[in-house]
């Protein structure tokens, strides 16, 4: 496997990676800095289920009534790809969901309040106020 | 039942949180009830201690995923109790409890009816500052990190008005300083494939330093600046801390940073036990120069402002720069100075933010100007301000002249002398803002109007409850060398 196919992945994780983090700073409107954190989390979702990837190896489902205890089947851990990873970013979604979430409320009250989401106009009626 | 007693200081305020969520907004009820809770959680947080001081660090692993006999990794999340831990987790509820009985002559004021759900973040944010300080999993780290600060973007948002945009901007900062921690685990995951600390940090010490390990410290470190507010990433933090509820800021403030200071500490000190002040010297003089530069910088930020909340949010900018200098300064002084740092620092922000919530009620306004005549309609608040004052000074028999001499300590010797003059200096600094207040609050007497009660109950109890958080910095103070030597040393392995 050449250099760029076994890296690239990553080129691609930090390049939007890169995209989200200006996006969430770099943005006046509220709505599209979230958008930009969004994809600033979905990248490292992105990197962590890459890390599980095994060449040639199989979903991680253990075949029902194998007969065999766990410890009989570790030596074939080479077969299934690492769940492990993609376990944690089940967690991690769901944290990213929540942030969202509480993100939108957040945007939601401040319109009620000042009418707009574009951050310049906000601060200029709050120092206008 | 005693061999869960880890996992029950995090369940039990979890549960009470659901529960509470459940409960009519009573504020009678709501009182007792929260109160009855949090000082059972004491009693937890008490009794772990004492066993973690009978029979040493305590290791639980959730669920029963003990560690695979063959290779003896750890399978599932465990939670460990050493000695410091169990002193922060008596600390993390101590504070809760307090800070619960001060809020709660602020609800009809700032909460109103949604009192109940306001009440169960509080619990849930409790959870979590519990589980940061017990958890020995690195990703478990990462989701109580984000817990908590999800639990504190509700909360701050309670406060309304300017309050949602300071949650927004917070919001912000911290999932990516959260996500920058996560990436940092993720490449030390790549590396060792684990992600229990103790594990990891077996990996690490039997590995080369590879310039992987150099980039996830990198993140890890960068993600928790982020959380600690440390200068130039602090611009979140005073306006979230100033619009939040009194009842909010009084458990955020105290605990929120020092928590990430805890962190850097277990990433320093438990998963890079020595490995970085070797091989990485020009960064530890880099963060201590950060760190000082910090120092300055949230002292004259909190000089700049009229509102007391304000300048008591910027001093924690100021603060949290004391403690990223002492654990960077490769001396195990600095550590020390760092961690008792951290306990000195949760007490007095604890008081500071007391009076905040006594002033308002004695004199209806925070600002520099309403503090006048202070002193008459609750002397009591003045008291906590100026021991609170001498605390952060530096006066000899409080708990932070113990906390600056042993960085100073460490500082001389390790050679890193901008962060003793940044010290210094800091110290002047807190010396003019508390002596404004206080000037203020005690030679500007007013002339009371007809039938204008001069003093509000609320007032002073709430001025009594900070003269004695403040008073109680003295007997940290004075108790500081036990302090260090059994909580504190045994933990720094530097």
């Amino acid at each position: 496997m050449s250099f760029f196919e076994s890296h690239f992945i990553y080129g691609f994780f930090v390049a939007l990676l890169m995209i989200g983090l200006y996006g969430a700073i770099a943005k006046v409107n509220l709505v599209k800095k979230l958008i930009g954190l969004s994809i600033f989390q979905t990248a490292i979702i992105l990197f962590y289920v890459s890390i599980g990837k095994k060449d040639g190896a199989d979903i991680p489902i253990l075949p029902y009534d194998h007969g065999h205890s766990g410890h009989m089947l570790a030596p074939m851990a080479e077969q299934y790809i690492n769940p492990v990873p993609h376990v944690l970013m089940l967690t991690a979604i769901v944290v990213g969901v929540a942030t969202v979430g509480v993100a939108l409320a957040v945007i939601q009250r401040i319109y009620a309040e000042y009418g707009t989401v574009e951050e310049d106009l906000i601060l200029e009626k709050i120092a206008n106020s | 039942m005693s061999d869960q007693l880890i996992i029950l200081v995090i369940v039990w305020p979890l549960l009470t949180g659901v529960v509470t969520s459940l409960l009519p907004a009573n504020k009678r009820l709501m009182t007792l009830w929260g109160s009855l809770n949090l000082v059972a959680l004491n009693g937890l947080a008490a009794a772990l201690l004492l066993r973690v001081v009978s029979q040493g660090t305590l290791i639980y692993t959730v669920s029963g995923w003990n560690r695979d006999p063959a290779d003896a990794l750890s399978l599932g999340i465990e939670l460990k109790a050493n000695i410091f831990c169990g002193f922060l987790s008596c600390l993390i509820a101590a504070v809760a409890l307090v800070g619960f009985l001060g809020g709660v002559c602020t609800w009809d004021r700032q909460v109103g009816h949604r009192l109940p759900h306001f009440l169960a973040l509080f619990f849930l944010l409790v959870a979590a500052f519990q589980g940061l300080c017990l958890s020995n999993d690195a990703f478990n780290l990462y989701v109580m990190l984000e817990i908590s600060s999800l639990a504190t973007y509700g909360l701050i948002a309670f406060g309304g008005g300017r309050a949602y945009l300071a949650t927004f901007h917070y919001i912000v900062m911290g999932t990516i300083g959260a996500s920058f921690y996560l990436i940092g685990v993720g490449y030390l995951y790549i590396k060792t494939g684990t992600l229990n600390i103790t594990d990891l940090a077996d990996s690490i010490a039997s590995q080369q330093l590879s310039k992987a390990f150099v980039l996830a410290l990198a993140f890890l470190v960068t993600g928790l600046l982020l959380k600690m507010a440390v200068f130039p990433l602090h611009f979140w933090l005073p306006n979230a801390y100033t619009y939040a509820p009194d009842a909010t800021s009084v458990l955020v403030a105290p605990l929120s940073t020092k928590l990430a200071v805890f962190l850097m500490f277990r990433i320093l000190d438990d998963l890079f036990i020595g490995v970085i002040p070797k091989s990485l010297v020009s960064w530890s003089w880099a963060v201590v120069f950060l760190a000082s530069f910090g120092i300055l910088a949230g002292t004259s930020l909190s000089l700049a402002q009229r509102d007391l909340k304000k300048i008591f949010s910027c001093l924690i900018v100021a603060e949290a720069g004391y403690m990223l200098g002492g654990l960077w300064l490769s001396d195990s002084r600095g550590t020390i100075g760092a961690l008792f740092h951290l306990v000195n620092d949760a007490v007095a922000t604890l008081a500071l933010f007391l009076v905040v919530i006594a002033v308002q009620q004695s004199v209806g306004g925070r600002n520099l100007h309403d503090v006048k005549g202070l002193f008459q309609r609750s002397p009591l608040t003045v008291l906590a301000l100026i021991l609170v004052s001498f605390n952060l000074i530096g006066v000899p028999p409080s708990a932070g002249f113990f906390s600056k001499a042993t960085l100073l300590t460490g500082a001389v010797a390790s050679g890193h002398y901008q962060f003793v003059v940044a010290l210094l200096l800091a110290s002047l600094g807190n010396l003019v803002i508390f002596f404004r207040i206080i000037e203020v609050a005690y030679f500007n007497p007013i002339v009371a109007e007809e039938g204008e009660s001069a003093l509000s109950l609320d007032g002073q109890r709430a001025g009594a409850l900070a003269a004695a958080v403040a008073a109680s910095l003295y007997l940290i103070g004075l108790s500081s060398y036990n302090i260090m030597e059994t909580f504190i040393k045994p933990v720094v392995s530097l």
